[in-house]
């Protein structure tokens, strides 16, 4: 091994456990400035997983969350320089952290702080125009595939992680108090036009949305959504996320250009 | 419009940013904060670019890394560059990423030949991948490390002789090394030749809270300190003007404020002779 990589083994070692990397000068001389060295790195994924689960850390407090994010650090660490992609593991984490045995629902809102940058930094396209559908005959309508635009993230949580995350999500002011409904959500995260929307799903709309991303057309989308909820009023539903910006254009949806 | 002092762009500052009509204000991002497939912020950047002249300042290539650049990163800077044109590109004398983990700092390295010799295999490579010159920056060092064949000058000019790289000078870190492993700035800054330098970092330092001033820390958390300035100013009397930036990332103020200290820079820059070193062809 090169005495550079050497050195780099020795000092990313002592990044972790805080001692200076030996035969690099005086250990007492060295001390003061790892401890510089491993400050600013703690401090930089510290700050990274803030920025990325900011619903998480209201929710629990500056504290709380400082210390989750070190223990996490203990397993997971950023793979590069794009920090935006660090904490991928994080919502699972939480999900086995002791300390958050009692809050069932963080790990969905961690979940759901994780669409918001997918969604936030997919790319941009345009999106299906509310009434494209209205001059389409009906038996044309079920053979019709309509595709999710690509910042949609689809989630099914068994909790009302969904609505919790909407009311706490900064920057909007902390919500005084609330009463959540408690029950099963799904959660459509989005960016349309410019900023990320999050619309809060049944389990029909759920359903619907789900098969959508796998594919399939309308016809099998409705089904789908009927036979999670019979009683699902599939035309409300549709408009509703036609108007929310779910959907590509059809143009794109059927001609779209190969690899 | 030729571009004087600049400032690190801000998102938060967008608006300001772009209703400011000072001459040759440019503005400063690190590129690893736009490596996404779409969205607002290359939409601000792009908004941004219309009227103002872009530097790209990378703080993940990790170029004194005993690695390889990442083709991929390199690949998104080149996408980068491709669509915003930047002015300049710029990287560190550092390391980050090791062996699939990367560490958000700086971090330092004995300068041997050995180290010398890859990191300027890196700089090819990266010039190579970007085709165009880019600048490299002198860190804050926090450690006497031993085991250094050559002075951070010396290493550093052997690489824009081997590269046909530039040098970013940060003249906070200047301040900041010298101080933190004891030797003079003045004289550190007096070696560099000004035909090597083609943009200059301004920045505020914090003294470590145990230590205090005897371990100086590179915050960018503070305006830029007055021996700073001072040191700035007889750079520019001597090589003339550069483009420069004032650097905030911590307890960031107000956009007028660090505008006004965007202004000082630039009425230094007015009074040093225009570019004294014109052959900066290759940057």
């Amino acid at each position: 091994m090169s005495s550079l990589a050497a050195f780099q083994d020795a000092f990313a070692a002592a990044l972790r456990d805080g001692r200076p990397p030996r035969g690099y000068g005086d250990p007492a001389r060295l001390e003061a400035g790892m401890t510089v060295y491993r400050n600013t790195v703690f401090k930089g994924l510290l700050d990274a997983l803030r920025a990325n689960f900011p619903t998480v850390e209201r929710l629990v407090g500056a504290e709380w969350f400082s210390a989750a994010a070190h223990a996490y650090l203990e397993v997971d660490w950023a793979r590069g320089p794009s920090l935006m992609a660090f904490g991928e593991g994080f919502p699972d984490f939480l999900a086995t952290f002791p300390p958050a045995e009692a809050l069932s629902y963080l790990p969905g809102v961690a979940s759901l702080d994780r669409f918001w940058i997918e969604s936030h930094t997919a790319a941009d396209a345009p999106v299906l125009a509310s009434g494209a559908l209205a001059d389409l005959p009906p038996d044309r309508l079920f053979e019709l595939t309509l595709r999710l635009h690509p910042s949609a993230r689809l989630g099914w949580f068994p909790d009302p992680a969904p609505t919790i995350w909407r009311l706490n999500r900064p920057p909007a002011p902390a919500p005084d108090e609330v009463q959540v409904d408690w029950r099963a959500e799904g959660a459509l995260v989005a960016r349309p036009w410019g900023d990320v929307v999050a619309l809060v799903l049944d389990a029909a709309g759920f359903a619907f949305l789900k098969a959508c991303w796998r594919g399939e057309p309308l016809g099998g989308a409705a089904t789908a959504a009927l036979t999670a909820d019979p009683q699902a009023d599939l035309s409300r539903h549709i408009a509703a996320f036609i108007d929310f910006g779910a959907f590509e254009p059809l143009q794109s949806a059927i001609g779209r250009p190969g690899p | 419009m030729r571009p004087t002092a600049g400032l690190g762009f801000k998102p938060e500052h967008f608006d300001e940013a772009m209703a400011c009509q000072a001459v040759g204000l440019w503005f400063e991002v690190h590129p690893e904060n736009y490596m996404v497939a779409g969205g607002p912020r290359l939409a601000m950047l792009e908004a941004l670019r219309c009227d103002h002249e872009l530097s790209l300042h990378g703080v993940g290539l990790s170029l004194a890394a005993d690695a390889d650049p990442d083709p991929a990163h390199l690949a998104r800077l080149k996408a980068l560059v491709d669509r915003f044109s930047p002015f300049v590109v710029s990287e560190h004398l550092a390391w980050s990423a090791w062996q699939g983990a990367y560490n958000p700092d700086l971090l330092p390295f004995p300068r041997t030949r050995a180290a010398l010799d890859r990191i300027a295999a890196n700089i090819d490579r990266t010039q190579a991948a970007l085709g165009r010159a880019i600048l490299v920056e002198n860190p804050s060092l926090y450690m006497p490390l031993e085991g250094h064949d050559l002075d951070e000058v010396e290493f550093l000019l052997e690489l824009v002789r081997r590269t046909g790289c530039g040098l970013l000078v940060d003249v906070n870190n200047v301040f900041v090394s010298a101080c933190n492993l004891g030797f003079s700035p003045e004289a550190y800054l007096d070696a560099v030749p000004g035909s090597a330098i083609g943009e200059i970092h301004l920045a505020g330092h914090t003294p470590d809270g145990r230590l205090g001033e005897r371990l100086l820390i590179d915050t960018h958390g503070a305006p830029v300190a007055e021996p700073v300035w001072r040191l700035y100013e007889r750079l520019i009397a001597r090589v003339g003007a550069r483009p420069t930036l004032i650097e905030r990332d911590e307890d960031i103020p107000s956009f007028g404020d660090l505008l006004s200290e965007r202004d000082r820079a630039a009425e230094i820059l007015a009074g040093g002779s225009l570019s004294a070193d014109p052959d900066l062809a290759h940057v």
